[in-house]
């Protein structure tokens, strides 16, 4: 009893306690609250500039109403970064559990990768287009171009780093290759992979919203921010960009311990 | 594990002194292979020569381009060093802001909890997204490609600081202080020395996302040269040997500043037992 | 059991306390009295009381131990003679004089190492002495090396802290302490990350360094047979909220046989006071 009537707690502390807890969250709110102030009062002037309010309006009309044309914008996006994504992970993991136990095939792929890695992904935009003309296809591979890389080398890692007497288990209960690949290695890789796959998606992001603004034809979030700017509908400019942050974090926070709970904790691996 | 040892397949432990020779060859082959398919596709016309040029060809294109043979054009070069000088300035700039606001961030509690949300904010929009709205505020041409950058070089460095600064062990500054160490050595000898290897790994973090997102936003603020803008003009007017051969160029300059971060690396981080040979080499 | 697994026996510890005035003419240099620790409550814990009601006096020159179970406070108390903390409660002294923070007279050595990775060993060695600012490049290289010598740790001059092996690590932070020729020498559990052999060794060097000068050492740690091997005085904490259970005096002389019977019953006698229920 005596040792906590000692403890320093004023209402003074408590304060500054609770506002240091908040000041994350109070940090952006107020400047966004500053930011409307100052152009009701008119001190902001800059057509560049919409209002907080405006932005938020847009936001709610392009997606609640009428065509719902940011919602269908989101879509689209999202299905293209989940084609790309899905395929560059199946591709690169693949690619990179295989040349994890051979070394062979790791010698021959690895500098080509070396070689590629520092290649941004929309330079490879113009030679694509020019391939395989305009549309979807464009967007997607360039996704895939972009992700696959460090689902590639997170599994070759997590490949080679299984150990052999795990390998011997399964040889000794009679399993076949296949099977040892899929009941042993993937598995086994798939933790390592974790960060890899994390990467990867957040490359895959950035992919799919650069290649649209550069593509800027069709439909898609980014392509909605270029195609506003011509229009010069600001506030639908700023919706946008507010949208891909939103849905940035999304991705971050929420999509991906998501797939971690589904695959790891039902492999029983907890991590 | 060994320390000249390398994960690289099979039983998972490979001693370098006995594979290099087998790693080296084979790596070649497989590259030559690749080159041999290349000209081989172009010079039987299987592939028609717009689409893909062949490599000598693009060696002729290159000397041309860049003022080789003598007609003074030099635009490979002037390309190639409009965008490294918008790189370099943008880049110092966001040094020079970044690193002082993550110490102060890593130093004083409040103001690192108010600047998390703007790096978690930014760092989960890609860079390209910003530039329509760049655009309209700098205008096209170099004040947007600097803003990009500075933007995209920002972020990683602050956040590596502000975390490394942040998880220093207080037991350091015990230790300083009881040695009677002044606030300015307490800088000097602990907190900066501290920062070192963070600031490498933002560096190095924000010049690969600078570097990317730079090319992109060349090939949009369509005013004046660099190597994202002339590539995608070259697109238009499918002058595609100076598409391909300006893939090459961007992809070289880009590997040679990544080395260049990964040598610093191995100067810090690896030297003072942050990393190990093998994380720096992979990044 | 509650705290206390042992009464306090007032008597038996009266009766060392005044034996040990009368033998030891040695000048009180820290007293404490009645001190008390409680962390105040942060966003995710409530308030801490770490020691309560904790007194106890260390002499000039003498090593004294402090020792009890893991987590009771004991390295709490080591942190506010060092000056990185404060007591909430209760006197502290150093020399007369409550301890004002921080200061060249008390070297710390801590369980961690704390060695400084962007400097090699001689830096390191010589950080305290660049800091004080009262000896010159010479002497910092010369005293740095004597040091370098003593501690076998020759011909690591120049490697960088993370190239050696933990027993090495504690050597050099050791040496970083000693350079400077403070007053005290802090020392937190530093054996306690060690494996057992590093730590034979390295105790043996410390009753060694602790013979040749003439500093004053306080030493925490958990481990009954360190405590018993280099004190010449015990303070024995409680469990957490610690109180001071026993304060004994270490007559035996050194070289100590630890296999001795007398030193296996005292063994035996302080496991029983340190025993968590």
């Amino acid at each position: 009893m005596a040792s906590r009537a000692m403890a320093p707690t004023g209402m003074l502390a408590g304060l500054r306690a609770t506002l240091e807890r908040r000041a994350g969250l109070a940090v952006p709110v107020v400047i966004v609250a500053l930011w409307q102030v100052l152009i009701s009062v008119g001190l902001l002037h800059n057509a560049a500039i919409p209002s907080p309010i405006t932005v938020a309006d847009s936001l709610y009309t392009g997606l609640f109403t009428g065509h719902h044309p940011l919602f269908f914008a989101t879509v689209t996006t999202l299905e293209r970064l989940l084609l790309g994504y899905v395929i560059a992970v199946v591709a690169g993991a693949v690619l990179g559990m295989a040349a994890g136990r051979v070394n062979d095939l790791a010698y021959a792929i690895n500098p080509i990768v070396a070689l590629w890695i520092p290649l941004p992904a929309i330079v490879t935009i113009p030679v694509i287009s020019l391939w395989l003309g305009a549309g979807d296809i464009v967007i997607v591979l360039t996704v895939i171009f972009s992700a696959w890389i460090p689902v590639y080398l997170g599994a070759q890692q997590g490949a080679c780093s299984i150990g052999k007497r795990q390998l011997w288990v399964a040889r000794a209960s009679g399993a076949s290759g296949w099977t040892t690949f899929r009941k042993v290695i993937v598995p086994g890789a798939m933790i390592h992979m974790i960060p890899s796959l994390r990467m990867g998606l957040g490359y895959a992001w950035r992919a799919v919203i650069a290649a649209e603004i550069v593509v800027q034809q069709g439909k898609g979030l980014g392509i909605t921010i270029f195609s506003a700017r011509q229009f010069f509908d600001v506030p639908t400019m700023y919706a946008g960009v507010v949208l891909i942050a939103i849905l940035g974090l999304l991705l971050e926070r929420l999509a991906f311990p998501l797939i971690e709970r589904v695959t790891i904790e039902r492999w029983g691996l907890v991590t | 594990m060994h320390p000249e040892a390398r994960s690289v397949g099979g039983t998972g432990i490979r001693l370098n002194r006995l594979a290099p020779s087998r790693r080296v060859v084979i790596g070649s082959l497989s590259v030559t292979a690749l080159l041999v398919l290349w000209q081989a596709l172009s010079s039987t016309g299987a592939v028609s020569a717009v689409m893909l040029p062949g490599p000598l060809g693009l060696v002729h294109k290159a000397s041309y381009l860049a003022g080789f043979d003598g007609n003074g054009q030099f635009q490979m070069e002037r390309d190639a060093v409009l965008t490294l000088a918008r790189l370099l300035s943008g880049f110092l700039t966001a040094a020079l802001l970044a690193i002082p606001v993550g110490i102060a961030a890593g130093l004083v509690r409040w103001i690192g909890r108010a600047l998390a949300p703007f790096l978690a904010i930014f760092m989960s929009i890609p860079a390209l997204a910003l530039v329509p709205i760049l655009m309209l505020l700098t205008g096209l041409g170099n004040a947007t490609d600097f803003t990009i950058v500075v933007i995209t070089a920002f972020v990683p460095i602050a956040m590596y600081v502000y975390d490394g600064v942040r998880l220093i062990d207080p037991k350091f500054f015990w230790t300083a202080r009881s040695f009677g160490a002044s606030r300015g050595e307490i800088i000097r000898h602990v907190i900066l020395p501290a920062t070192v290897v963070p600031i490498v790994a933002g560096f190095r973090m924000g010049m690969g996302y600078a570097w990317r997102s730079l090319v992109a936003t060349e090939s949009l603020t369509a005013l004046s040269g660099g190597l994202g803008y002339t590539i995608f003009q070259a697109a238009e007017f499918f002058d595609t040997q100076t598409i391909y051969l300006y893939m090459i160029v961007i992809a070289v300059l880009g590997f040679a500043i990544e080395s260049v971060f990964r040598a610093l690396e191995r100067r810090t981080a690896v030297r003072w037992g942050f990393l190990s040979a093998q994380e720096a080499s992979d990044g | 059991m509650g705290a206390n697994p042992v009464s306090t026996d007032t008597p038996i510890r009266e009766h060392r306390a005044q034996a040990d005035a009368a033998s030891r003419p040695a000048p009180k240099v820290v007293q404490a009295r009645h001190i008390g620790k409680t962390f105040p409550a942060t966003r995710t814990a409530s308030p801490l009381t770490a020691i309560e009601d904790v007194s106890f006096e260390v002499h000039q020159g003498e090593f004294t131990v402090f020792l009890g179970p893991s987590g009771c406070g004991k390295s709490t108390t080591l942190y506010m003679i060092g000056g990185f903390e404060r007591p909430t409660a209760g006197e502290l002294m150093l020399h007369g004089r409550a301890i004002d923070g921080p200061g060249p007279d008390r070297g710390i050595v801590f369980q961690d190492f704390i060695l400084f990775p962007w400097r090699t060993v001689l830096g390191n060695i010589a950080f305290g002495m660049e800091v004080a600012k009262r000896f010159g490049a010479d002497e910092i290289r010369e005293r740095a090396q004597r040091l370098i010598d003593r501690l076998n740790l020759s011909g690591f001059e120049k490697s960088f802290p993370n190239t050696l092996s933990g027993g090495m690590k504690q050597r050099v932070a050791i040496a970083r302490t000693l350079a400077t020729d403070p007053e005290f020498v802090l020392m937190d559990e530093p054996f306690a990350s060690l494996d057992a052999q590093t730590r034979d060794r390295l105790i043996g060097d410390i009753e060694e360094v602790a013979v040749e000068q003439k500093k004053t050492f306080l030493f925490v740690t958990h481990d009954v047979r360190e405590a018993i091997r280099l004190a010449d005085r015990i303070v024995v904490f409680s469990q957490r909220p610690a109180r001071i259970i026993e304060d004994i005096v270490v007559d035996e002389p050194r070289p100590r046989d630890m296999y001795a019977d007398s030193m296996r019953d005292f063994e035996r006698y302080l496991r029983s006071l340190i025993r968590i229920d």
